[in-house]
């Protein structure tokens, strides 16, 4: 009896711990297509030249002259925190209102724009079907949350925050910020948890979660320069830079959860053993990572025609020089968590994901065309987006592949007038802890 | 070295409870949790299937010794049970005789006292010679069955008795085909 007492402490242990893994998982993926502009959230998330978006991603951009539609200064509206405002959560358990998924999907999209439906409230039945020799979980909910494919999702924000320019030499500061995570079910437990397939005697399930953040800035100088004078910013670009990189924190955790049956599920004796076993490693405050990376890009202008390839991060790296590594697991005997300090001065080097992004646009007297294609160890994303001038109207429509290869749509509107533009757009996303589709409304005013 | 305890809700936490805890992220409190049993696994092969022979106008018992059951541990802790039934299925191959098999059903919480508690379910199956009857069932199970079956162990308690009204010895076999419970819960983890 004391066995299945230390059993079920051990499963709830770690199941609270992968529950806990798949929360950074969560919320990592939806980080990367976040963007304050609506003129681009409408158009489907294109790089459009001019925009701060597009010189980060290609540093040939910095010096290439704007558009004559070009943006020069955005400022979102944030109406989704109006919206959070007026219906703001519960978070009394008690309260009939209360609702889980509703907290999670406010967590995965930030409230910044506007969400627009209700997401699914995740009140599937759960069916839990029980004999001596099987015990089967059916999840009404879990066959649309829980994905088969080891997945790979993160983001990566370092924009240029100031700098300063002279003759082409210019140096920045920019703030950087990584999270990245990856979940893998083995076929067993994957159909367990969502097929409702029975756990069977004397087998083994296993779920690997991982996940490494950090927190930093960097410090770039370098040259950016090209058209050599030619009026309308005809002409070839290109930019290099090196950056310094100052890290003031890192996270790394890889856990493993494993479930083995004995000859019998339920019987008196051979209890399910429940294993857990995770390494973490973190920096502490106070001790800063230092690294170097590199970002390099060039760019072509003739007429209305632009294309541009750049590189972000190649070799960017940073190394801690002492970080403290714990093993945590499940002591078979005592049931409890033990928690040991392998390390407290360990140097470990943490990669930054190197960034491709190859750009293209067109833009006519009353048309922009604008298409990119943007990958990196988490995956490949692509945006077509497209803007129609009528008048003082601008019509806008695209479309996008997001960090998990699902096509999305976008559409949206402008309003122009003298140099402020008033821009609308939605664009549709499956940021939910549900999966199901959701759309965003944005909008923004921008200074041209 | 240290060592981290974890304690309070997490001491009882049932192992399928915690799957979908973890792993559904608790939902909105709204869903319903299905609990089926097959209790019929919890017996041996031998226990199912009871032959008998009982001579003229008197009656013939088997009683079997008490079942154990063991279901996951702390379920009580995740939700309200609202509602439970049980579903029996037996299958009587009789060869001779004529008369009734009365099958009765107990849940408790000791193997020395579950048949000193109120049947569960009586299935009353008249009987005729050189036929097979199937007898069936479905009984709504009261309070105290529901919250047994919340627990992480109870016993199962099965009575047979045959009483023959011909002349001639009631003679084959009976079969348990299905002993299925059923509960519904509502989810509440917090």
């Amino acid at each position: 009896m004391m066995d299945r007492d230390r059993t079920a402490r051990r499963a709830c242990v770690a199941a609270q711990l992968a529950l806990a893994a798949a929360s950074l998982f969560a919320f990592a993926a939806p980080a990367a297509a976040f963007t304050t502009d609506a003129r681009r959230l409408g158009m489907g998330s294109p790089f459009v030249p001019g925009g701060r978006d597009l010189a980060s991603a290609n540093v040939a951009y910095q010096t290439m002259p704007s558009r004559r539609d070009g943006r020069g200064f955005v400022i979102p509206l944030p109406l989704g925190l109006i919206q959070l405002a007026q219906d703001f959560p519960t978070f009394d358990a008690n309260d009939p209102n209360f609702s889980v998924t509703r907290i999670a999907n406010l967590a995965i999209n930030p409230p910044f724009f506007m969400e627009t439906g209700n997401a699914d409230p995740l009140d599937g039945d759960i069916s839990l079907t029980i004999a001596r020799n099987s015990f089967a979980i059916d999840i009404a909910d879990a066959r649309t949350l829980l994905p088969q494919e080891p997945l790979n999702v993160g983001s990566m924000y370092a924009r240029p925050l100031f700098g300063l320019g002279l003759l082409g030499a210019r140096t920045y500061f920019a703030p950087v910020v990584t999270l990245e995570g990856r979940i893998a079910f083995d076929n067993a437990l994957f159909g367990v948890l969502t097929q409702g397939e029975a756990l069977l005697p004397n087998r083994e399930y296993t779920m690997t979660a991982n996940g490494e953040t950090m927190a930093g800035a960097s410090f770039n100088v370098g040259y950016s320069g090209g058209g050599w004078g030619h009026p309308n910013g005809d002409g070839f670009y290109l930019g290099a830079y090196t950056k310094y990189i100052m890290g003031f924190g890192l996270g790394k955790a890889d856990t493993q959860f494993s479930l083995a049956t004995g000859d019998t599920i339920f019987g008196d004796s051979d209890p399910m053993n429940v294993g857990y076993d995770a390494t973490t490693r973190v920096s502490r405050f106070g001790k800063i990572g230092n690294g170097v990376g590199f970002d390099t890009g060039v760019a072509y202008r003739m007429g209305g025609f632009d294309i541009g390839l750049g590189l972000r991060d190649l070799g960017s790296s940073v190394h801690w020089s002492g970080t403290q590594v714990d093993h945590s697991y499940l002591d078979d005997v005592t049931g409890e968590v033990v928690t040991e300090t392998l390390s407290d001065s360990e140097p470990y080097t943490s990669k930054l994901p190197q960034q491709t992004t190859l750009n293209v646009a067109w833009t006519g007297h009353r048309t922009l065309l604008a298409a990119d294609l943007t990958t990196n160890r988490w995956g490949t994303e692509m945006h077509v987006g497209a803007e129609r001038k009528l008048g003082i109207l601008a019509m806008r429509g695209g479309m996008l592949t997001d960090d998990n290869s699902k096509v999305q749509y976008a559409w949206g509107a402008g309003l122009g007038l003298a140099h402020v533009c008033f821009d609308l757009g939605f664009q549709t996303h499956n940021h939910t802890v549900t999966g199901e589709r959701g759309m965003t409304l944005g909008t923004s005013l921008a200074i041209r | 070295m240290k060592i981290t305890r974890f304690a309070g809700r997490m001491q009882c936490a049932a192992l399928g409870a915690l799957a979908l805890t973890a792993l559904v992220g608790t939902g909105c409190g709204k869903n319903r949790v299905l609990l089926n049993v097959d209790a019929l696994s919890f017996m041996d092969a031998s226990q199912a299937q009871q032959p008998y022979s009982a001579p003229s106008l008197l009656p013939f018992s088997v009683r079997l010794p008490a079942v154990p059951i063991n279901l996951v541990e702390g379920f009580a802790d995740f939700g309200t049970a609202e509602a439970a039934s049980l579903d029996i299925g037996l299958l009587y191959d009789n060869q001779t005789g004529q008369g009734q098999g009365n099958f009765t059903v107990y849940f408790g919480d000791d193997a020395s006292t579950v048949y000193s508690t109120a049947p569960v379910a009586t299935l009353d199956t008249d009987l005729q010679p050189a036929a097979v009857t199937p007898g069936a069932i479905r009984i709504d199970m009261d309070q105290r069955v529901l919250d047994l079956f919340t627990s992480k162990h109870l016993v199962m308690g099965l009575d047979w008795t045959w009483n023959p009204q011909s002349a001639q010895t009631m003679q084959g076999t009976c079969s348990v085909s299905k002993l299925d419970v059923h509960m519904v819960s509502q989810l509440s983890v917090f």
